[in-house]
């Protein structure tokens, strides 16, 4: 739709010019388009127009079968937030395993950074060793550490008494929700990592010889020095993991199933369930918008917070 | 001196001690799998748990084989990522060259829409993709796998920031050389950018490898059927034998980690490249 008119505004335009610059802008559209519009095809057959539609259907009570597509205006989005308590506790979920797993990750993705940009020599290797699980999705991480914890942290516990290992592990609610915020941050931390220190790399190491010369402090450079300068890092950072625990579906499937009792479904896996289990699709697409403009507005509070910080330092 | 070399020493020494039972953390399950992988059902969940396996039972891999159709669930994941990769590659950075060099009406809206693109869960997309699927009649097939995945805001968005990167004078050289702008994409911006290319090559190939919900929503029969959609249905059918599922997953694992091993370089360059703007 945005091209037809910016074409009409150009043809508008070189009518007043002469032949030649008409000749010329015609060659640019020409050029434009052959750049731009075979993605821009597929950009709006693939997303633009599902978004719409999703919108769209949101507002209906369509099964996703029958050929009746009945408009039922906000009726879903009232029936979302009036009568259906296992959608908000999805939610509730979500929110509390993204909080955890973006602390955690980043944590331990910072830290094992800062360690590995000290230790020089084996620095490539471990580099690599930590980003292995990132290589893997998160279906078979499921599988392995569903197995992990059920049979392995038993025999562990059995074997050393830790009681720890001795809980049961993925069998009540809380031990499902770290079970999966474990697995997330122990697959997400090595990718954080790799981030962290291309930033610390390109920290100007003069500055910090000039600043321990004058007797400051590990921590007084790490806060008052290296942070600052990182910091886009840390808005990257945040931003993936925030998306990613937002999103988090296989890893969940094939660990816990949602389970047990639904303590741990996200909210991806209730609206897969509303919408190809349960076959309402209207009520799904519904869910999913309002899921998609809660994440947008985590993730521009929380660009624009760094970014705001970034642009004071 | 001498103490301050100590104390240097015991520093790392506490670094690597760190790190190194970080680095068994990260290795240690799947070493499990592998050993699991070749276990009897009875040693698998034996307490206390035997280490290596009495007999390495081959047999549990040749049993993958029969449960399901393994190499053609191989042959489909292949060909769906070769091809969604090479489609990502050249339609997103064709946009993405575009997007950083060619001044254009509506570019700005464009990449704002693109961006906002960027943060909607797959989850909205989903179910009106899964209709405009239904309405072509591509359910069941690889095509219905492939062409969504032919092109992301998120690659356009990785190989314009890359090109915004690159100095400018190189182009306006090869402009007064009397390049047009598919000579200076092809000649000058995708040679230079060839770290942002293996960049978004890696990540769709990961992507695509691992994806689940997708082609387990558009394709429920094993004739059109990709690695991990056909594994999960492993684990409903034989959730408590371990050793099969784990063989299983090994075999499925497998490709991904011979190609990170051997690529390693470029996939940690290409992460780092992402998180450089």
């Amino acid at each position: 739709m945005e091209t037809k008119i910016e074409v009409g505004e150009a043809a508008v335009n070189s009518e007043v010019k002469t032949v030649s610059r008409k000749k010329a802008n015609l060659k640019k559209m020409l050029t434009y388009s052959a750049f731009v519009g075979p993605a821009l095809i597929f950009f709006l057959v693939i997303q633009i127009i599902p978004f719409l539609m999703g919108i769209y259907y949101s507002f209906t009570s369509w099964n996703g079968v029958s050929s009746v597509v009945e408009w039922v205006g906000l009726e879903n989005y009232i029936k979302i937030f009036k009568n259906d308590p296992k959608f908000f506790d999805s939610f509730i979920f979500t929110t509390k395993f993204m909080l955890a797993s973006v602390i955690i990750s980043n944590l331990l993705g910072f830290g094992l950074a800062l360690l590995l940009n000290a230790a020089l020599k084996s620095r490539n290797l471990l580099r690599t060793v930590f980003f292995i699980p990132n290589v893997i999705g998160g279906l078979l991480l499921g599988f392995i550490w569903q197995f992990i914890f059920v049979k392995g942290f038993a025999a562990i516990g059995n074997l050393t008494d830790l009681s720890v290992f001795k809980l049961p592990w993925l069998g009540d609610e809380t031990t499902a929700f770290w079970g999966i915020v474990i697995v997330f941050a122990w697959q997400i931390s090595g990718y954080m990592m790799v981030i962290y220190i291309a930033a610390l790399q390109g920290v100007d190491q003069t500055l910090l010889e000039a600043a321990r010369i004058d007797g400051a402090s590990s921590w007084t450079l790490l806060t008052k020095i290296i942070n600052p300068l990182i910091l886009p890092a840390f808005t990257i950072c945040f931003f993936l993991t925030i998306s990613m625990a937002f999103k988090i579906f296989d890893l969940n499937i094939s660990l816990t199933g949602g389970g047990p009792f639904n303590s741990t479904q996200s909210v991806a896996i209730n609206i897969y369930q509303e919408a190809f289990q349960n076959n309402r699709y209207g009520l799904g697409t519904a869910k999913s918008i309002l899921f998609f403009l809660v994440v947008a507005i985590f993730t521009t509070v929380q660009v624009m917070m760094t970014k705001k910080r970034e642009v004071e330092a | 001196m001498d103490r301050s070399l100590k104390l240097f020493k015991s520093k790392t020494f506490l670094f690597h001690f760190i790190l190194i039972i970080g680095a068994a953390a990260m290795v240690l399950p799947f070493l499990w799998m592998i050993l699991t992988s070749l276990k009897t059902y009875a040693e698998s969940i034996q307490v206390p748990p035997v280490l290596i396996p009495e007999d390495f039972q081959w047999g549990n891999y040749k049993e993958v084989f029969g449960l399901l159709p393994f190499f053609k669930f191989m042959y489909n994941t292949v060909i769906i990522t070769v091809l969604r990769t090479a489609g990502q590659l050249f339609l997103c950075s064709l946009a993405a060259y575009a997007f950083a060099r060619i001044e254009f009406p509506g570019r700005n809206i464009l990449f704002l829409l693109a961006l906002t693109v960027l943060m909607v869960p797959g989850q909205v997309f989903l179910l009106p993709q899964y209709m405009i699927m239904v309405k072509l009649g591509w359910l069941n097939s690889l095509q219905a796998v492939i062409v969504p995945g032919l092109f992301s805001a998120f690659g356009t968005f990785l190989l314009r920031q890359f090109f915004m990167g690159l100095p400018k004078e190189l182009e306006e050289a090869a402009r007064l050389d009397g390049c047009n702008h598919f000579q200076i994409y092809w000649r000058v911006m995708l040679p230079l950018a060839k770290p942002g290319l293996i960049a978004l090559g890696i990540f769709t190939t990961l992507w695509s490898w691992n994806e689940l919900m997708w082609p387990m929503i558009v394709n429920s029969s094993p004739e059109s059927m990709t690695l991990s959609a056909g594994l999960s249905s492993l684990q409903g059918q034989f959730l408590t034998n371990y050793p099969i599922l784990m063989a299983g997953s090994f075999l499925a694992i497998l490709p991904m980690l011979i190609l990170f091993i051997f690529l390693q370089k470029q996939f940690i360059e290409g992460i780092a490249v992402t998180g450089g703007k």
